[in-house]
């Protein structure tokens, strides 16, 4: 077993020592400052902590960010790093200080005074404690709770390089000279760290590392390579050397590091070796030097990460990384380029060619059976295509001389006659079907009978639509199809070329190369309009519209996965059959080379490519989907293009704001090929449909409450995380409860305190009021007091002048004994009167007088006090006669008296007047009246008696008075008023009495007896005046004849 | 001094845009450093069978770099076998911080913290025929690795051979390259020592050279070589003074003497030549060191700085008469 497990290493060493792999580079380009990497380290987050000698480089799969001293880290050479079980990272540098990175910051640990030695390792014990190996000093601690221990050289004379702490928490401590086991406690009396045994080792070597392999095995190395086992057993250790089998060459470790049970031993002049232990001796199954593609032999640190992706940490060369490999690189000729045109495979054996050269090699070993060139008959020509018979006779096909054969067991190629036309030595393709060999060429399709030698054609004369013959292909059910320049794919069936549009008959199509499905379905590529499914009436065509890297397609193969595999000049498409999903593969893939048209094989999970540099192979056994999840993360966060602190909630003042939000999905593998989906509730109505956008932008948003969620896919697919980011834009203030809340309070605490203080100012109003009115109360009461004694005063001085004024009117008996028949209704509005009346005889006539003063009250007393004057000393003899005299006088008088004149500013004073002076000796009464009328009834018949239509005094324009003379009988009823009774107010409807309702009620009343009338009147007045206020003094003079 | 100043940052430029980090340089013509094992009598040719060179890299390369030794191994082609070949040398690169700034470690003899900085790699040699006459490569070193020194003109790598046991003289050279298998040099490279032992060439009147450095500091410097063998002379030369006679020793002897710096010669290199005579003496070794006037040593540089000084005579000054 053992013996055939070293057979079978050496044989993939064999094959190490012919391929190549590719990898990827992180240098400068991508943001490294430095290129010598340390150690490397994922962080649950899935970003790769790079250490360099200038800063850490934080990757996210696109590009890196460095971090320095002036980010907080202790200096800026990293020596080595270590992630402990809670996913803090921490880091050792040059002069012995440590920084840790937790909650995705940098922080110093120790300055690393005193100390002042390089860190070169990092572990952690069961208690959690962080212990760093200073390469002078010896060791020190730190918790998590800050809690610290230093123990300065632990032992004399060593210096101190690796730290291994076991299972059992037992210290192994690689030094200069050999491992020293220490056993850590903490008791009362403080830490110590006690010796308890050295490891023989079969040499005093730096030790680089020790590490625990597969969980289950402690594994040692020194820097010259020598490795050990360590065992322990009764609590003593012990080391058992172990042997490199296929290692012929000293090597210079730096590292040792375990990871998907294999061991990676990183070197300074063999680059990284893929290790596995078995039984007690170390084989290397693969090595990532120079000769397998990498840039540098020196290695100084390795780490695989969670998705599988190696990572190399060079020293010089910058972070390479290996994908696991899914296609392989073969003859790679760095100097000159190898062109293979034509590829061939089987299980075993492998066959490339290239101009004038075929090479046969065993095909797990890549080991060169024999090679073919000039020498053996072959011409001067590049190989188009080789074909093996059932014989396993080898034909050949070349540009420009024809086809060869190559006899079993022979060594010579001889050509083989088809025709003498040169285009018919143009060889594309070449197909064995049955007994006969198809020759694809310029002329034609030819048949050549591998038993007869005979020859048939198959041209645009036999039905073919054009002669230069792209592709020849035997389907799996034996039919056989041909591929022209035309715009027609055919098919030779019983001697018969059958002819099938390829898109509607006219379009020229210039196929490249046929295969078919395991359908029976047959597929064939083009040069220039993608690849096609041949159909009934026409063909599906699949072209760069559904993502194939060209349309100029090469050759066209169908692996097991149901894939479509087509070459193209500047990579290669993969068609899934199933949904005719397309994945393409160019330089990122490591595929640099232009593929070769023909040069293609298929053979159970490989397909086989040729390239103008070396051959590709591709192995659907590796073609597996990544399905780790991408971790999602936001990468920025702006709003209003400011960055902004990325956190689950933010809140934001109301306003209009822009949102930008930059996604990461964390991927080390195939990072550009990340795509999101995202939705920002309260803005979008659904996902996003997959985009690679990683930065996205919302404008105008408003008030409200947004959730943002984007999940990230990798580059197969895999769903990853989902997070979220709540932004809350506030509405108004004004919209807030709290504002609609305040805003009622405030309202009630202002209506309160409006109504307090009208309530206040009202109670002091009122108590102003009341002092106000007690003030003008009393004021009042004085003025009151003031003008009742005035009113008194004038009262009683009124009251005096009504005595006087009194003494001027006739006495009742006086009146009665001159008219015994008569009345007077007198009834003056204040206490003394305009109006007034007189009566008296003068030579036997009986005069009788009714006047009117203006105004009333005091000046109407005044007036008739004048006036009464006047009258008496205008009654003469001769005046009685003519009583207009009386009338002139007065008038005149009263101009005279009152000095009016006819401005317009002079008084208008004067009184209407009505004398009667009644001649009983002739029955006649003589009247004059100034304004005032005579009112005579005989026998209840009414005589109105006008005076003149002028008053006394005032303007006088020339006025002129008239006696006018009655005869009057015996119960002739003469009555004189003033105007008083007529303008009374009153009645039904409150309005003036009128002449009208006067003059009925002086018909009505002039009826009854003399005696009666005043009572009459008087109730007539006063049931018409009613509680009205009396308007003007009122005079009414009733006498009987 | 802007005159001092300006001179020095471009003969520094003109020196560092050559390219000859070969220990000992082929301007110097010494055929080899060499240390012997600490059993080896002192009249041997070295005083304290130790030999600390220090490169300098610009602090602008980004490439890995190498320091070759060629014939790290005691016996064979090249070293001097008293007896039988019995003697290990131990090479020791230090870089970090200490390496250059801690002042023992610029000190002419090996004492107290002089291996100072971070030990990057050692390897003890033997007789061993696989080194013998052909390179030992250490590194890929980064530049980073080294301690920055302004001073210096990069980060410096510290390089301790010890004779650790033994009597035979180990004759070795170095060279600071940018490949692991040739001698490609560093644009802007050096390599300096504060104490110099070397083996003289055994042909007559073959001159060796030694170019200490003299920077603005310098009054006065006191040369110290030992066990010449009054082997020719020794003279200094530089940008004013010619072959100016400095005091040689004799065998297993200290001799000493001292030379008052000029002005212009701050800034510049002094050149020490070591005139073979006609004695025949074959297998002379020498220990030189420089101090200025506080006793610190002061650097040879591999590249001299401000190139080898060339006599340009002495000044005369004569006063220019006024116009009237």
């Amino acid at each position: 077993m053992k013996q055939l497990f070293a057979i079978f290493v050496s044989l993939v060493a064999l094959v190490t020592y012919s391929q190549e792999y590719s990898y990827q580079y992180i240098t400068q380009t991508q943001g490294l400052s430095n290129t010598f990497i340390n150690s490397i380290l994922q962080d649950d987050r899935g970003y790769l902590f790079v250490s360099t000698g200038e800063g850490i480089g934080i990757y996210n799969g696109i590009g890196v960010e460095m971090y320095y001293k002036k980010n907080k880290l202790v200096d800026d050479y990293v020596s080595a790093s270590f992630k402990d079980s809670k996913g803090n990272l921490w880091f050792g540098h040059i002069q012995g200080g440590s920084s840790i990175f937790y909650e995705n910051r940098f922080a110093h640990v120790f300055i690393g005074a005193g100390i002042g030695s390089q860190i070169n390792d990092i572990d952690e014990d069961k208690g959690g404690r962080i212990w760093f190996v200073s390469q002078e000093y010896g060791l020190y601690y730190f918790t998590e709770n800050n809690d610290k221990g230093f123990f300065s050289k632990p032992s004399s004379d060593r210096l101190y390089y690796s730290l291994h702490i076991t299972e059992k928490d037992d210290f192994l401590l690689g030094t200069d000279k050999g491992i020293e086991v220490y056993n850590f406690t903490n008791d009362a009396d403080g830490d110590h760290l006690n010796k308890v045994q050295n490891i023989g080792l079969s040499e005093e070597a730096q030790m680089a590392s020790i590490i625990a392999v597969n969980g289950s095995l402690t594994f040692a190395i020194s820097i010259n390579g020598h490795a050990y086992k360590i065992t322990n057993k009764n609590n003593i250790y012990k080391s058992e050397r172990l042997q490199f089998f296929n290692l012929n060459s000293e090597i210079i470790v730096t590292e040792a590091y375990s990871a998907k049970g294999y061991l990676w031993i990183s070197t300074l002049q063999n680059g990284l070796l893929k290790c596995s232990i078995q039984d007690d001796q170390i084989f290397i199954i693969e090595k990532y030097n120079k000769s397998s593609g990498l840039k540098t032999d020196a290695v100084n640190t390795s780490f695989v990460d969670r998705e599988g992706v190696l990572w190399i940490g060079t020293f010089g060369e910058g972070l390479a990384s290996k994908e696991e490999d899914l296609f392989t690189y073969y003859f790679i000729d760095k100097k000159i380029n190898h062109p293979i045109s034509a590829v061939l495979a089987n299980k075993t054996n492998l066959f490339v060619a290239g101009k004038s050269k075929i090479e046969h090699f065993d095909k797990q070993n890549v080991f060169c059976y024999k090679a073919y060139d000039e020498q053996n008959g072959i011409p001067k020509d590049e190989i188009t295509d080789l074909i093996f018979d059932k014989d396993s006779n080898m034909y050949i096909g070349t540009t420009l001389n024809g086809v060869y054969q190559l006899k079993k067991g022979e060594d010579q190629f001889n050509p083989i006659y088809i025709s003498e036309d040169n285009l018919s030595k143009t060889i594309a393709d070449l197909e064995i079907v049955e007994n006969s060999l198809y020759i694809a060429t310029l002329n034609g399709a030819y048949r050549y009978n591998l038993e007869t030698g005979g020859v048939n054609i198959f041209n645009i004369t036999t039905g073919l639509p054009h002669n230069a013959i792209g592709s020849i292909f035997k389907t799996k059910d034996n039919r056989v199809i041909i591929g022209t320049n035309s715009a027609f794919i055919s098919e030779i069936k019983d001697e018969t070329v059958y002819n099938y549009p390829i898109k509607d008959g006219i379009e020229v199509i210039e196929v490249n190369d046929i295969f078919d499905d395991e359908n029976g379905d047959i597929w064939f590529s083009s040069n220039g309009s993608g690849i096609f499914k041949l159909g009934v009436k026409t063909c599906f065509n699949i072209n760069t519209d559904f993502g194939i890297m060209s349309n100029y397609c090469n050759a066209i193969r169908i692996n097991d996965l149901g894939n479509i595999w087509v070459s193209h000049n500047e990579g290669l498409s993969k068609i899934s059959l199933a949904d005719t999903s397309v994945q393409v593969f160019d330089q990122y893939f490591g595929l640099n080379y232009r593929f070769l048209r023909g040069a293609i094989d298929i053979v159970d999970n490989e397909i086989w490519f040729g390239t103008e540099n070396g051959v590709v192979l591709y192995n659907s056994d590796k073609d597996f989907k990544n399905k780790v999840p991408p971790i999602t993360s936001f990468k920025f966060l702006t709003i209003n293009d400011s960055a902004h602190q990325i956190k689950d909630e933010i809140h934001l003042d109301y306003g209009t704001y822009k949102f930008g939000f930059g996604l990461a999905g964390l991927t080390l593998k195939g990072a550009k090929k990340v795509k999101y989906r995202f939705i920002l509730e309260g803005y979008d109505e659904e996902w996003s449909p997959l985009t690679d956008k990683n930065s996205i932008y919302y404008t105008r948003m408003n008030e409200g409450e947004y959730t943002f969620r984007v999940k990230s896919f990798n580059a197969d697919g895999t769903e990853g995380t989902e997070i979220q980011m709540k932004i809350i834009v506030a509405i108004p203030y004004w919209q807030t409860w709290w504002f609609f809340a305040a805003c009622v309070v405030s309202i009630i605490a202002l209506v309160f305190v409006i109504v307090k203080f009208r309530e206040r100012s009202f109670i002091k109003y009122q108590e102003k009021l009341k002092r106000d009115l007690a003030l003008r109360t009393r004021e009042v009461v004085e003025q009151k007091n003031k003008i009742e004694a005035i009113n008194k005063d004038i009262t009683d001085s009124i009251n005096y002048a009504q005595r006087i004024q009194g003494s001027i009117l006739p006495a009742d008996e006086y009146l009665e004994e001159l008219f015994p028949e008569s009345f007077i209704f007198f009834r003056q509005r204040d206490i003394v009167s305009g109006d007034f009346y007189w009566c008296g005889e003068m030579s036997g006539k009986q005069v009788i007088v009714c006047a009117d003063c203006t105004g009333h009250g005091v000046p109407g007393g005044f007036m008739s006090m004048i006036s009464h004057i006047l009258l008496r000393e205008a009654l003469t003899e001769e005046s009685l006669d003519n009583p207009a005299l009386i009338l002139q006088q007065i008038n005149s008088k009263i101009v005279e008296v009152l000095k009016q004149t006819d401005d317009y500013e002079s008084n208008r004073d004067g009184l209407d007047i009505a004398i009667i002076v009644q001649d009983k000796s002739n029955m006649k009464v003589k009247f004059a009246g100034a304004m005032r009328p005579l009112y005579i009834y005989r026998n209840g018949i009414r005589t109105i008696i006008k005076g003149d239509r002028n008053s006394l005094g005032g303007l006088q324009n020339g006025k002129i008075f008239e006696t006018k003379e009655a005869d009057v009988q015996k119960g002739d009823k003469l009555y004189i008023f003033s105007d008083g009774y007529a303008d009374q107010f009153g009645g039904p409807h409150k309005s003036k009495m009128k002449i009208k309702v006067f003059q009925e009620a002086m018909d009505q009343f002039s009826q009854i007896p003399m005696k009666d009338q005043e009572e009459a009147f008087t109730t007539f007045f006063y049931n018409w005046k009613q509680d009205m206020t009396q308007m003007d003094d009122v005079l009414l003079i009733g006498i009987q004849i | 001094m802007k005159r001092i100043i300006i001179l020095t940052t471009f003969s520094i430029l003109i020196s560092f845009s050559t390219k000859a980090q070969a220990v000992p340089a082929p301007e110097e013509n010494i055929p080899f450093l060499v240390t012997f094992g600490k059993e080896a009598k002192k009249s041997f040719g070295d005083d304290d069978n130790c030999q600390t060179f220090f490169f300098s890299i610009p602090k602008s390369l980004s490439k890995p770099v190498y320091i070759r030794i060629f014939d790290p191994g005691t016996g064979g082609k090249h070293d001097e076998v008293y007896k039988a070949e019995n003697t290990e040398t131990s090479f020791q690169l230090y870089g970090g911080k200490g390496c250059i700034s801690e002042k023992d470690a610029r000190e002419t003899d090996p004492k107290g913290n002089f291996k100072s900085g971070n030990l990057i790699h050692q390897k003890v040699f033997k007789n061993e025929p696989e080194y013998d006459d052909k390179w030992y490569t250490i590194g890929p070193l980064s530049p980073t690795q080294g301690e920055y020194s302004e001073e210096y003109f990069g980060n410096v790598f510290k390089l301790i051979c010890e004779g650790t046991s033994g009597d035979d003289g180990n004759l070795y050279r170095y060279f600071l390259s940018t490949s692991p298998n040739e001698n490609i040099p560093i644009s802007g490279g050096n390599a300096f020592t504060f104490e110099y032992t070397f083996r003289l060439n055994a042909a007559s009147n073959q001159i060796s050279h030694i170019y200490p450095f003299v920077d603005d500091n310098v009054i006065s410097i006191k040369q110290t070589n030992f066990d010449f063998d009054n082997d020719g002379s020794i003279e200094l030369s530089s940008v004013v003074t010619k072959a100016y006679k400095l005091k040689m020793s004799g065998d297993n002897e200290t001799a000493e003497d001292k030379y008052t710096v000029s002005p212009r010669e701050k800034g510049t290199s002094l050149d020490i030549q070591l005139i073979k005579g006609t004695k025949k003496i074959t297998n002379n070794n020498v220990v030189f060191y420089v101090t200025n006037q506080y006793g610190e040593a002061l650097p040879f540089f591999a590249v001299p700085i401000g190139g080898t000084p060339k006599y340009s005579g002495k000044l005369s000054i004569k006063p220019i008469q006024k116009n009237k």
